[in-house]
Order: C-alpha cells, then sequence, then structure tokens
C-alpha cells in the first residue's frame, strides 16, 4: 500500500491497531479459559467413587490411599486445590496423573503436535477436496453436478468415522498393505530431530526426505478418514458463499463492461466468497479436533485424543483437565488468528 | 432509419416462477438512434430495466426466457451472437451505469484494479483481437501499466478530484456520488457507442443527483453517445433527453420527441402519468391521476393491458393488442383509440 | 381521482394478511420440500426407520437373544438363522441392530430437545434482555465453545458415570450452545421490528413477550438445526459408546456393538459391519431432511 504514496502514519496506525486488537483479543480469553479450568475441575470432583481408590488398587490399605492423597494434594479442601492446580498450570505444570503417575505435561507435550498435525492434515484434506467441489456445484446450480456434489458429500458425512477408520484400516493396511497400519511413524526408525514437533515440517528441516515421506506415508489414511466429517460443511458453505457473490449485483457491472466469465468466476467471485469459506474452516478445524479423538483411538495416534478417553476411562482427572484447557487454548488462537485473517482480507473491516 | 444504432423488435420475455409463467416483456418495440438521448419512462415493474438488460443480454437465463424478437445493434441480432460475440459487444460498444452505486462495485478490491480491468478488457477488445486468443505473458505487464495511466485519466474526466492517489482506494471510501462517477468511468473506459443508464440517480442524494446527471449529459455529448436513460422521473426526462418511450406493463405504448409528448400525450395513460406529474415528482409512488392497479404479469389482461383502467375502453381494446400507429412521422402510440390515423404512417 | 386502490393501509386488514402471508409461505414450502427429491428420500428412510423401531419387538426373530449370551450360537457369520451373524457370545445381531434403532431414535430426540430447550432460552434470555444478563450468559456460552464438544462430552460422562443415560446428558450439555448463538442472534434482530414494541407498548410481559411472540417467529432456523443436528446427536451417542463411557453391555447400542466387534475385525467382519451400516443409514436420513429443510426454509440459501 504504502508503496503507491499512501500517506505513511495510516499504515503505522493499522499495524498498532492490529496490536492493541490482539491485545485485546488475548486479555478476553483469559476469563474464558478460567471458567473452563473451572467447570472440567468442579467435574472432575462430581467423579462418583472414589479414584484414589482406584488408582491405588484394590488391595490398598487405608494408609496407602491416605498418603496417596496426600501426594497428590487430595485431603486438602476443595478451593484449596483449585487454587493450588491453577497456581500449577501458570507455571505449566499441569500435576501428575493419579493412574499412571506420569507427569501431564510431558504427556502434552508429547502429544499436541501429533493432534495438530493430524488436524492440519486433514483440514488441508477437505479444503482441497471440498471447496473446489463447492464451486462446481455453484456454477452448475441445481444441475447435476450440483446434486451428484451435495449427494456425495452427504454420504460421506454420515459415516461414523471411527466405523470407517476400522474399514479403511482393515483393507488398505491389513488386506492390501498399502498404508501402515498405525502410529506417526516407523517404530523401529529414527524420528528427526524435533523442532515443531509435527513431523513432517522436522523432518523436512532436517532434510530427511525418507522421514518426509513415511510421515505422510503415516498421515495419509487418518487424516483422509478424519477429512470426511468437515468435507460437506465445507462443500456447502463454499456453494452458498459462491452464489450469494454470484448474486452481488456486482458481477453484473463486471460482465456488462465485457470481462471474459472465466476471470470474473476466478477472479472476483471466488475472492468475495472466500470470506465465509475462510470463517467455515477455522470452525472446522474445531471440529476435525473432536474427530480426531476417535480417529486417533483406531490409528494408535498418539495424540490427545487417546490421552483423554484413556484418562476418562479411568476415571483420572488430572490428564482431562489439562487437555480441555489445552484444547481450550488452541481453540481461542485459531480463532483469533481467524479474525486476524479476516480483518487483512476483507479491506472494510478495520481494526480498532 | 438508417441512423438507427438500436432496435428492439417485438421483444418477449418471460419468467418462471413459483407461481406461473410471468409475461415481463410482450412485445417490445423501440428505437435508438445515433447520438440521441432516450428516455424509457414507466412505473416501477413496467419492465423498462428487463428492457434494458435484454439488450446486452444481461437477464438471468433460467428463469428468465426470451421468447420471441431481435435486438439489432448495427445491423445485427445481438440474441443470435454466441458467448464470446456478446462478451465483446459488451466490452466494445457498450456501456452500462446501475442504479445503486454501493452495490455494483466489487468491495473486496480497489478502484485501482477494478479499473484496470475494464480498461485491459474494452481496449482489447477494440483492438480486434482474434475472439479466445489469451493476451499474458510479455506485453501484459505493460499493458497494465497503461491501462493505470488510462484508468486516472478517466478518474479526471468523470470529475474525481486527486485521482491519482484516490484511485489506490476501495470502494468503502468513496461516497454514494463519487461512486456512481467511477462506475461511470468504467462504463466509458472502452468509448462505448452506446451507454444505458438505468436510474443511475436513483440511489443518491438529491443534491448528487443533478451533478451525476450533468455529468452524463455532458459526456454523452462529449463523446457522441447514444444514450438509453431509464427513469421513473418524467422531469429528468424533460431536462436531457431527445425523445421518450413510455411504457406500460411490457410494452411500448408511446414514443415521441420530448416536447410533443409533453405538449400532446395521446395514450391515456401518458396523459394519465402527465396529469399526475406534479404531485408524483418526489418518489416512485403510485400514480395518483390513474385509477386501478398494475396489472399482474401472470395473467395480463388480454388486448391492449391498460384496458382495465381506461377511460376511454371500447370492445375491442379487450381483445386485440393495439397496433402502433402513427400519429406523425416522429410521434407513435399504441392504442386503439388512435386506429384511423394510419394516413400518416408508412405501415410496414 | 383520490382514488389509490393500493397501498391503503386498514388497521383491520394487516393481520389477516399476515395470516394469509404465513400460510402463503408454508404452502410454498412444503411444494419446495416436496419437489426436493433428495429430502424425500430422506423422509422416506426416515418413515422406514420409524416403523422399524415400533415393531422391532415383534419382527426381530430373537428378542431375547439380543441381550443374552448364547454360547451355542457364538461367532457364527451371516446365515439363514442369524441374517447379520452373531457376536463373540452368541447374541443375534440382526434382533440387535433391530432393536437398537429405537433407542437411537430415543437418543437423538432426547439430546436433541435437552439441547434447544437449554440453548433457546438461554439465547432468547441474553438476546433479549441484552446488557450485562447478556454479556455474562454469552461468556459463559464461549466456556463451551473453546473445547470440542465431543472432548467435553467424554469428560462428563465420565464424570457422571459411564451409561447411555449419562452419555445423553452429557452429550445435550456441550451441544446447547448452537443454539443459544442462532437462537440470540435471532431474537436481537425480531426485537426491534415494530410490532414487538408495540406489544410491550401494551403492557405485555417480558416472558409472555419472548415466548409467546418473538420465538414462535424464529421458529424456522430452530427447526431446521434440531433436523441437522438429530443425526450428529446420533452419531456422537454412538461415538461415547465406541469409546466405552456410553452405552453399556448389554445395551444394543449400535456404537458399543462396534466397539465389542472391533477387536474380531476383520476375520469376523459382521460384527461391526451391521451396526455401523444401521448409525450410516439414520445419520444420512436425517441429513438429508436437514438439507432440504434448509432450502426449505432458510431464505438465505434460496434462490
Amino acid at each position: 500500500m504504502g508503496a503507491h504514496g499512501n500517506p505513511v502514519d495510516h499504515s503505522t496506525n493499522a499495524t498498532m491497531n492490529i496490536y492493541i486488537y490482539v491485545l485485546r483479543r488475548l486479555l478476553l480469553v483469559i476469563p474464558v479459559l478460567l471458567g473452563l479450568s473451572l467447570i472440567t475441575f468442579s467435574i472432575s470432583r462430581l467423579v462418583p467413587g472414589d479414584p484414589v481408590g482406584l488408582a491405588a488398587g484394590p488391595q490398598s490399605t487405608p494408609e496407602i490411599r491416605e498418603r496417596m492423597a496426600a501426594e497428590f494434594g487430595l485431603d486438602r479442601p476443595i478451593p484449596e486445590q483449585y487454587i493450588n492446580y491453577m497456581a500449577g498450570v501458570l507455571q505449566l505444570d499441569f500435576g501428575r496423573s493419579l493412574y499412571t503417575k506420569r507427569d501431564v505435561n510431558i504427556e502434552l507435550q508429547a502429544r499436541i503436535p501429533a493432534t495438530l498435525e493430524l488436524t492440519l492434515a486433514a483440514i488441508i484434506f477437505a479444503s482441497t477436496i471440498g471447496i473446489p467441489l463447492g464451486i462446481v456445484s455453484s456454477l452448475h446450480q441445481n444441475k447435476p453436478p450440483d446434486h451428484v456434489s451435495r449427494l456425495l458429500t452427504l454420504f460421506f458425512v454420515s459415516f461414523p468415522s471411527f466405523w470407517l477408520a476400522m474399514i479403511f484400516q482393515s483393507a488398505l493396511g491389513v488386506y492390501w498393505d498399502i498404508t501402515p497400519v498405525a502410529g506417526r511413524f516407523p517404530r523401529l526408525a529414527l524420528p528427526p530431530q524435533r523442532v515443531t514437533g509435527l513431523l513432517s515440517i522436522d523432518s523436512l528441516l532436517a532434510g530427511d526426505l525418507t522421514a518426509f515421506f513415511s510421515t505422510l506415508h503415516h498421515i495419509a489414511l487418518p487424516a483422509f478418514v478424519l477429512s470426511l466429517g468437515a468435507l460437506a460443511s465445507i462443500t456447502r458453505i463454499t456453494r452458498a458463499s459462491m452464489l450469494e457473490a454470484l448474486n452481488n449485483e456486482s458481477v453484473r457491472t463486471e460482465r456488462s463492461i465485457g470481462i471474459p466469465w472465466a476471470l470474473i468466476v476466478m477472479k472476483y467471485v471466488l475472492r468475495n466468497a472466500f470470506t465465509a469459506t475462510f470463517t467455515i474452516i477455522s470452525l472446522e478445524f474445531g471440529w476435525l479436533m473432536a474427530g480426531a479423538v476417535l480417529v486417533e483411538a483406531i490409528f494408535g495416534w498418539p495424540g490427545l485424543g487417546g490421552y483423554i478417553v484413556d484418562a476418562s476411562l479411568n476415571n483420572d482427572f488430572q490428564p482431562i483437565m489439562g487437555v480441555t484447557l489445552v484444547y481450550g487454548v488452541i481453540f481461542s488462537t485459531v480463532n483469533i488468528i481467524t479474525d486476524i485473517c479476516y480483518g487483512l482480507i476483507d479491506p472494510r473491516i478495520r481494526f480498532g | 432509419m438508417n441512423d438507427s444504432l438500436l432496435e428492439i423488435r417485438d421483444l418477449h420475455l418471460e419468467f418462471h416462477t413459483f407461481e406461473g409463467v410471468a409475461k415481463v416483456l410482450a412485445g417490445v418495440n423501440l428505437q435508438l438512434r445515433r447520438g440521441e438521448f432516450l428516455g424509457l419512462v414507466g412505473e416501477t415493474g413496467c419492465g423498462k430495466s428487463m428492457t434494458a438488460l435484454a439488450i446486452p443480454r444481461l437477464i438471468p437465463i433460467p428463469p428468465g426466457r426470451i421468447t420471441r424478437g431481435e435486438v439489432i445493434f448495427e445491423g445485427k441480432d445481438l440474441l443470435q451472437l454466441n458467448d464470446k460475440g456478446i462478451e465483446s459487444f459488451r466490452a466494445r460498444e457498450l456501456g452500462y451505469v446501475f442504479q445503486d452505486p454501493v452495490t455494483n462495485l466489487n468491495p473486496m478490491f480497489s478502484i485501482r484494479e477494478q479499473l484496470i480491468d475494464a480498461v485491459v478488457y474494452q481496449s482489447d477488445a477494440n483492438g480486434r483481437k482474434p475472439a479466445g486468443q489469451r493476451r499474458r505473458p510479455a506485453s501484459s505487464r505493460q499493458k497494465r501499466r497503461d491501462a493505470f495511466q488510462r484508468s486516472i485519466e478517466l478518474l479526471h474526466m468523470v470529475g474525481i478530484p486527486d485521482a491519482d492517489r484516490r484511485i489506490h482506494d476501495y470502494p468503502h471510501q468513496f461516497s454514494g456520488g463519487m461512486r456512481q462517477r467511477v462506475l461511470i468511468a468504467m462504463a466509458l473506459a472502452g468509448e462505448p457507442k452506446l451507454l444505458i443508464a438505468d436510474e443511475p440517480t436513483t440511489a443518491l442524494d438529491v443534491t448528487i443527483q443533478a451533478q451525476i446527471l450533468r455529468l452524463i449529459q455532458e459526456l454523452g455529448r462529449k463523446m457522441g453517445l447514444s444514450v438509453l436513460l431509464i427513469t421513473h422521473n418524467l422531469g429528468v426526462v424533460a431536462k436531457i433527453c431527445d425523445r421518450v418511450a413510455v411504457m406500460y406493463s411490457g410494452r411500448v405504448i408511446e414514443t415521441a420527441p420530448v416536447r410533443d409528448l409533453f405538449n400532446q400525450p395521446l395514450h391515456p395513460y401518458t396523459q394519465g402519468l402527465l396529469k399526475a406529474l406534479p404531485h408524483a415528482q418526489s418518489e416512485r409512488g403510485g400514480l395518483e391521476g390513474i385509477p386501478g392497479h398494475i396489472p399482474d404479469l401472470i395473467s395480463p389482461p388480454a388486448g391492449c393491458r391498460f384496458h382495465p383502467r381506461c377511460a376511454h375502453v371500447m370492445d375491442h381494446c379487450r381483445e386485440v393488442v393495439p397496433p402502433v400507429s402513427r400519429k406523425t412521422a416522429e410521434h407513435h402510440v399504441f392504442c386503439h383509440l388512435f386506429d384511423e390515423t394510419e394516413e400518416y404512417g408508412h405501415a410496414r | 381521482m383520490a382514488e389509490k386502490t393500493h397501498s391503503i393501509i386498514d388497521p383491520e386488514a394487516v393481520p389477516q394478511e399476515a395470516i394469509h402471508h404465513r400460510w402463503e409461505s408454508w404452502r410454498r414450502g412444503i411444494y419446495r420440500f416436496r419437489t426436493n427429491r433428495m429430502s424425500m428420500v430422506g423422509l422416506v428412510i426416515l418413515i422406514f426407520i420409524l416403523l422399524v423401531a415400533i415393531s422391532a419387538p415383534w419382527i426381530a426373530p430373537y428378542p431375547e437373544a439380543a441381550t443374552r449370551a448364547n454360547p451355542l450360537a457364538r461367532d457364527q457369520s451371516p446365515n439363514e438363522t442369524y441374517y447379520f451373524g452373531t457376536d463373540r457370545i452368541g447374541r443375534d445381531i440382526f434382533s440387535r441392530v433391530l432393536l437398537g434403532t429405537g433407542l437411537a431414535l430415543r437418543v437423538g430426540t432426547t439430546i436433541v430437545f435437552m439441547a434447544s430447550s437449554i440453548g433457546v432460552t438461554i439465547g432468547a434470555v441474553s438476546g433479549y434482555f441484552g446488557g450485562w444478563v447478556e454479556e455474562l450468559l454469552m461468556r459463559f456460552t464461549d466456556i463451551f465453545l473453546t473445547v470440542p464438544g465431543l472432548v467435553l462430552a467424554i469428560a462428563f460422562t465420565a464424570a457422571l458415570g459411564r451409561g447411555i443415560d449419562n452419555a445423553m446428558i452429557g452429550i445435550a450439555l456441550v451441544w446447547w450452545p448452537g443454539f443459544a448463538r442462532m437462537t440470540r442472534s435471532q431474537v436481537i434482530s425480531i426485537k426491534e421490528e415494530p410490532y414487538v414494541e408495540a406489544i410491550y407498548g401494551l403492557g405485555g410481559g417480558h416472558m409472555r413477550i419472548i415466548f409467546r411472540h418473538i420465538l414462535p417467529n424464529a421458529f424456522s432456523p430452530i427447526i431446521i438445526k434440531m433436523t441437522t443436528d438429530f443425526g450428529f446427536a446420533v452419531l456422537t451417542a454412538a461415538a461415547l459408546g465406541f469409546v466405552g463411557v456410553g452405552a453399556q453391555p448389554p445395551t444394543p447400542e449400535w456404537g458399543a456393538m462396534i466397539n465389542f466387534g472391533r477387536d474380531y475385525f476383520p476375520e469376523r467382519w459382521w460384527m461391526s459391519t451391521f451396526p455401523g451400516m444401521a448409525i450410516w443409514l439414520m445419520v444420512f436420513c436425517w441429513n438429508l431432511l436437514g438439507d432440504g429443510l434448509r432450502d426449505v426454509l432458510d431464505p438465505r440459501s434460496r434462490r
């Protein structure tokens, strides 16, 4: 912008506004996360039965249980427990699992990138299929290609992902042996040095192409199965926003000027339709993280999903609280990033 | 007759809706001559905008359907052109200014981007490049640079102050009147022969309306354009048009030089329209002088569509669509009251 | 010539016109729905599912064997006696799938109605009153929207205790925020309408205005959401069953059945394949219906 001789103060103002905007959004996240921790903490104290007894085992004596409760701070009054927990969280200490006795934050560190990588891959899959499908649908509104794409996406989104995952795993992984059955990386190979924790990026950073392709090979099937859940809504929103953009009066103006139809669609209409699609993609990111819980369970993916499922089955609330808080942070971050991008895409939006 | 630029003959247009088939245009006849300003007037819903949109084929094709008629531009029937042909007609020969300047500019692109595309594609079409040939690599950058200079000139031409700076702005940074000026610049970028202006001032502030009209008038005269000006405001027509055509319910019912029409309106509808003028000046209101409803387009009255509201209705008005009657060589009316005045005409 | 036959504003005529308008739009809606082939297919499937659910206790060949182990008949592949085969402990899968239909419908209905009553109430109250009430309720709603619903539902259900009833409560507890957000925006736009102010001026109570005059006009998006959510609610409940915190054996719940057959897949494929197909059919039919209803009732998707 500045290159065209706009007043300089204009652009610096804009960047200042973005900083202020982000700061304000971050401040608004804090009460939400506090509320979230309060809710998960309360439900973890709702747990029927006796988690300590469960973790200590059936043969444990009252003394052992008491010692364990003291060790985990569970003999304190509930408000004090909450304050202690939150004090720990501020130092990134999410406590220790009663059941596995392992530190929650160590598990989280290992598992967050795994879930993020799977979800990102699925979003990329869903968008590369869903957006073109939606565009084709909108350009042939209420004609056969439109019906086929709508029917197809509804067909796939209705499958239980865990069931589909099972079937694909058996067919492609076991029967035809095209894809690995489980995991993120060959069990016996050495993973690339950890930088981001996303194996595909780390292996590229390490310049290890074999590792990179192996990562892709492992992630392809789980990400594909996961992406089917988001496919229908991405297609539908792309179609709807394309139709809206196509019906915009400015399209008629562009046609009256004699701009070729292909250029109108590819440049003007697509750009107008993009904001709505972009928003839904970031919303879908959240849905897919939820869906990942099930897909991870099937494919033995070492992510957050498997962790919270195991913890729930064992009434092990420390990991549950940690994982929900992490999800909260990831979600809020994605939301803020979305809104910023939205503002950058749409010239009408001014931060401030 | 040979100075005719555009002639619409017997144009029929239908819209397929839930309620049934709406016969939006039922035999429109209209002629536009080189260098003239023709006003097209009528109530909301009479089909004047649809007539204009049908010329460059901008009617959405389902649900719309053109069932009969011709649109002859310089001897060619536009309705028969293929997609490439009509695109090049729009680029080369036509400028179109719509009613609402707010919705007619794309909000996501700067004025620069939109104007440059207008200039590039209109000048390409004028350069008579063979259709289908992609212009891209080598000269593309240079072409856009030239187009940028031309865009600034165009903005100067339509009276946008500080054009070389404002061109980088986005539509929302302009006022309504300024946006309409930008749209006029885009329409005229390719130096067309025909300018269609569909209620170009209706959405604007009253104070701005006169400025925009004066701009259209000045540019039109300077560039020798033929202008089809659609409006419901007879005052505007009186001010800047040479001739006027009155539409009623999908048909043109009277055409005449502006002075003749105002001095001696022939069709009972036109008479009512003029009588109502002092009151109806304000906005697109009801026509206070004429009792009855605007006819339903799905099951319109047979014969002359005005007959249910006409004070002079005769029996065969209810059955026969009135043919053209020529009061003078310039003053045509479609009404059975004037069936006997054929002697002036040169019937086809 | 003062005869202005159109645009006469007659106060008596307004309500009648409104009624006529509503009836007219219903008529159009039904017409549009019927011409939408996909949603008609959805309706036919739903009727089929309802018939199966109602008659399951009679048409299931071995209703008693659906929940009781039968060691003599375990691990049978589909055959003439057991159309869908039997599971690890000899229960008839066909009967279990049939009996699971009613359960799935009950689960979907319960979740959708619980979630929508919580969500609509919270959304309507916050949208109507605005101010700090709205701020408080919406921040509370945001909390639930910052964590994937399934994760929170698993946590809630685990805390409440495993089982299908708690799973329904757990899911409903994370499902309402969508309804709340939507209802709030609807109510905000409707309460600006002049007729609401008129009723307020006549001295109507807040609750009466909300429930009698505002909500009925926010009906169609709520109905659309209930329909599309129904299938996904069934899917989520099945997911909880699959994970192990939902329905517990021997309840003939489809998700739990898939979980039970999982270890024997693909050799004994029938154990989890048929319940999976049943889930698919149920979700698919609701999605078809929802898509059709959206076309009919949502003015934005209409063209």
